[in-house]
């Protein structure tokens, strides 16, 4: 659908966005892409509360916005012009190599 | 006529990825999603080289399920290919000296490997002619 947009705007395209659901889906027991989606949406749209951090991304070009909620452990990518790039629930140690998943967003953020 | 570029995964050394390996991307071969298994307080040639190492000796395997298995595709034909099968550290410095015939027939020399199996690796596995460069 996407397929000839410029190279350096990832974007949730159809067969991405579904690996993103195969990788991810099961964080959030959703059974389908529609409901991983929906569950992205929610968090990356929705209201910033305040167990919530919120950061962009200098880097890569064009900028990306990520949340990480410290309460849910719900970590998000979208690149500023609003596209979805990812969501998941890291795990510290597994998923990623750092010991918490705060050191990670801190990481991402710098 | 348009040319599409394909990247290369830095992990298995799949081919066709549509986006660099950065920023998220999810490869379909060996599954790691880059800016997430390949992050940590080491540096990116260790951090792909184990992830490399832990994919291997899960057999190789294809991961996707959304995208589909190219017809004939070998894991391990795919990391000879982009050099990368003997990209371990214990395996620096080895010196081939014969043999450059892949043969698939030893699965067992991935599943654990380590300085004790040179031998078997030198017994069993032969490297193909672009291998050789890469050790």
């Amino acid at each position: 659908m996407y397929d000839w947009v410029p190279c350096h705007l990832i974007l949730l395209t159809a067969s991405t966005y579904l690996e993103h659901f195969e990788r991810h889906g099961a964080d959030f027991g959703a059974s389908t892409p529609e409901e991983y989606e929906e569950l992205a949406d929610t968090f990356m749209y929705g209201e910033l509360l305040s167990s919530t951090k919120e950061c962009t991304r200098p880097r890569p070009s064009p900028r990306t916005i990520c949340r990480y909620s410290a309460e849910t452990e719900e970590y998000g990518v979208k690149r500023e012009q609003g596209y979805l790039v990812t969501y998941f629930i890291p795990v510290p140690l597994v998923t990623h190599r750092f010991a918490t998943n705060l050191e990670y967003y801190r990481h991402k953020c710098k | 006529m348009q040319v599409r570029i394909m990247y290369q995964c830095t992990v298995c050394g799949y081919p066709k990825l549509k986006y660099p390996p950065e920023d998220h991307v999810i490869c379909p071969s060996c599954g790691t999603q880059f800016g997430l298994d390949d992050e940590g307080p080491y540096s990116k040639a260790f951090l792909h080289r184990d992830l490399r190492d832990r994919w291997r000796k899960k057999g190789a395997n294809w991961y996707s399920r959304v995208v589909p298995m190219p017809l004939g595709w070998n894991g391990y034909n795919q990391l000879i290919n982009a050099g990368l099968l003997f990209d371990a550290e214990w395996l620096h410095g080895v010196v081939v000296t014969s043999s450059v015939t892949y043969r698939e027939d030893s699965p067992t020399v991935y599943d654990d490997y380590g300085p004790n199996r040179l031998a078997v690796v030198r017994e069993k596995h032969c490297l193909s002619p672009m291998s050789i460069g890469a050790l």
